[in-house]
């Protein structure tokens, strides 16, 4: 059973997602984004329609990043299990509520002009952490 | 002799010798073009950006629609009365890929929108989410309209960023119907249209006289104040549907706002002399974020009431959606910093040429 984060883990759930048709239908993409799990750090790359690679990276590898978003551990693990029992975030769940509603937010950039690739894609985005819903997840 | 030029030359030969004219074969652009399709998004415009194809003048006296890169015809008649002849007036370096993207993120607002979702609401809330909605119809009108006079004003050696403008045009157009459509899908209706939205700043959008002035106030100021309205969609909507439509019109909108600050920069960094006029253009987009109806975050308009009243949840709990309006105010002004650093002009903010009130309401 994958653990959360790991690589396995995404990799899973990048699999899960690309294979979904609605996923695919929200349309074309071009970005990398960083997911900051405490101290953990994920970069998963989007290309086309697809997630096309995830990889662990250093906190440099923040800067090449577009965007990313950082949550405490217990934030991403009730955050996952919340996809897992309703399927999918619901309108508190989405990252961007979260962003919102956090005091300092969870969205974060070195640069504007790609912070704003997440409001492009933000839907996809989050059908991309809904196909999570059906990987069984250990912490 | 390859067989290509052998059947070529065997045509010529057969036109000679029955005084057939076909010099047209031999009129022609650059040859020998193969572009390959990306393996994932399929054959894009970027990948037809090739040889002199992918050469873009700096300046055009193309009048004649005549695509970039085709032969010249003698005789052609001048059926363009284009005023975007210059490349920095319009050019960005990603506007073949925002078109592709946009075709690719299309929506349809009768279907992926769960209107079944939607249920009666208390009166004074179902009359402020109509009166956002009349607002917002109006601004989304005028965000197709202005972009299809300079549709018909750019050069067609300049048809990447032209044509990410017709697809503008289809979005807001699906913008303005999504919120047409919410005002009629529950019991309500239009309310009264917003004070000046065709007249003063916004109506400023379509008297511009030259496209970066254009785009400094449409795609910049009154985009980008849009933009966080939507993104806030999701504290203000009462049901499913209504946050789907903040979602999906977020998605194009920060599409627009991304054409609009990458003109800028493309600008800032070819044609430095022109900064100062675009400074102008920014005062006058800021103070119509502060205080302007284009901007329904703005103070002490039937939109920004409306604003409230959803955000608080009622007519009862105002003052609390009004805080939470303040909170809005102090985001867009925050992003609308940020983007202005991101297109190159952020000095504005160093130099104490920024509206003054607006950097409050960033400090907030
Ligand atoms: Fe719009
Ligand atoms: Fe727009």
């Amino acid at each position: 059973m994958p653990v959360f984060p790991s690589i396995e883990w995404f990799d899973t759930v990048r699999t899960a997602a690309n294979e979904t048709p609605e996923f695919r239908a929200l349309g074309s993409n071009e970005t990398n984004f960083g997911v900051k799990v405490g101290d953990q750090l994920i970069r998963l790359d989007f290309y086309a329609f697809e997630c096309v690679s995830v990889a662990e990276i250093d906190e440099d590898g923040l800067l090449d990043v577009d965007f990313y978003l950082e949550m405490e551990p217990e934030r991403w693990q009730s955050f996952i299990q919340h996809i897992q029992s309703n399927g999918v975030a619901d309108a508190q769940h989405t990252f961007n509520t979260l962003d919102l509603n956090e005091p300092g937010g969870i969205l974060r950039s070195h640069d504007p002009y790609r912070r704003n690739n997440f409001f492009r894609y933000h839907l996809t985005i989050q059908k991309f952490f809904d196909s999570a819903a059906a990987v069984e997840t250990t912490y | 002799m390859s067989t290509q030029q052998q059947s070529l030359e065997a045509v010529k030969d057969y036109a000679d010798d029955y005084d057939l004219k076909l010099d047209w074969l031999d009129t022609r652009g650059e040859w020998g073009i193969k572009a390959t399709p990306d393996a994932r998004k399929g054959l894009t415009l970027e990948d037809i950006q090739t040889g002199s194809y992918g050469e873009v003048p700096d300046h055009t006296d193309n009048m004649t629609g005549r695509l970039r890169g085709a032969a010249q015809r003698e005789g052609a008649y001048r059926t363009g009365g284009y005023t975007v002849r210059t490349k920095s007036d319009i050019w960005l370096t990603n506007a073949a890929m925002l078109y592709e993207e946009a075709l690719q993120r299309q929506w349809s607002s009768a279907t992926d929108i769960p209107w079944d979702t939607i249920k009666p609401l208390p009166d004074d809330v179902e009359r402020a989410q109509c009166q956002l909605a009349t607002f917002l119809t109006e601004v989304e009108f005028v965000a197709a309209d202005v972009p299809g006079k300079w549709v018909a004003a750019t050069s067609p050696d300049y048809f990447e960023p032209r044509m990410f403008l017709i697809t503008q045009i289809m979005d807001e157009s699906r913008h303005l119907d999504v919120f047409r459509k919410r005002a009629f899908a529950n019991g309500g209706g239009l309310m009264q249209r917003p004070d000046v939205t065709t007249s003063g700043v916004v109506g400023s959008i379509d008297l511009s006289k030259d496209f970066t002035e254009m785009s400094s106030r449409l795609h910049i100021s009154g985009e980008g104040a849009v933009l966080t309205i939507f993104r806030m969609g999701e504290l203000m909507a009462y049901n499913e549907a209504e946050k789907y439509m903040y979602r999906l019109c977020g998605q194009d909108e920060s599409r627009h706002v991304a054409f609009g600050v990458m003109h800028m920069r493309y600008l800032a960094e070819t044609e430095p002399e022109r900064k100062a006029e675009v400074h102008a253009y920014l005062d006058e987009g800021e103070r119509a974020l502060v205080a302007g109806n284009q901007n329904p975050a703005a103070r002490d308009t039937a939109q920004s009431e409306a604003l409230a009243v959803l955000l608080g949840g009622g007519q009862k709990h105002y003052d609390e959606g009004y805080k939470k309006l303040l909170a809005i105010r102090k985001r867009q002004s925050r992003e609308y910093i940020q983007r202005i650093k991101s297109a190159g002009f952020g000095e504005r903010f160093e130099n104490g040429r920024a509206n003054p009130e607006l950097m409050e309401y960033a400090k907030a």
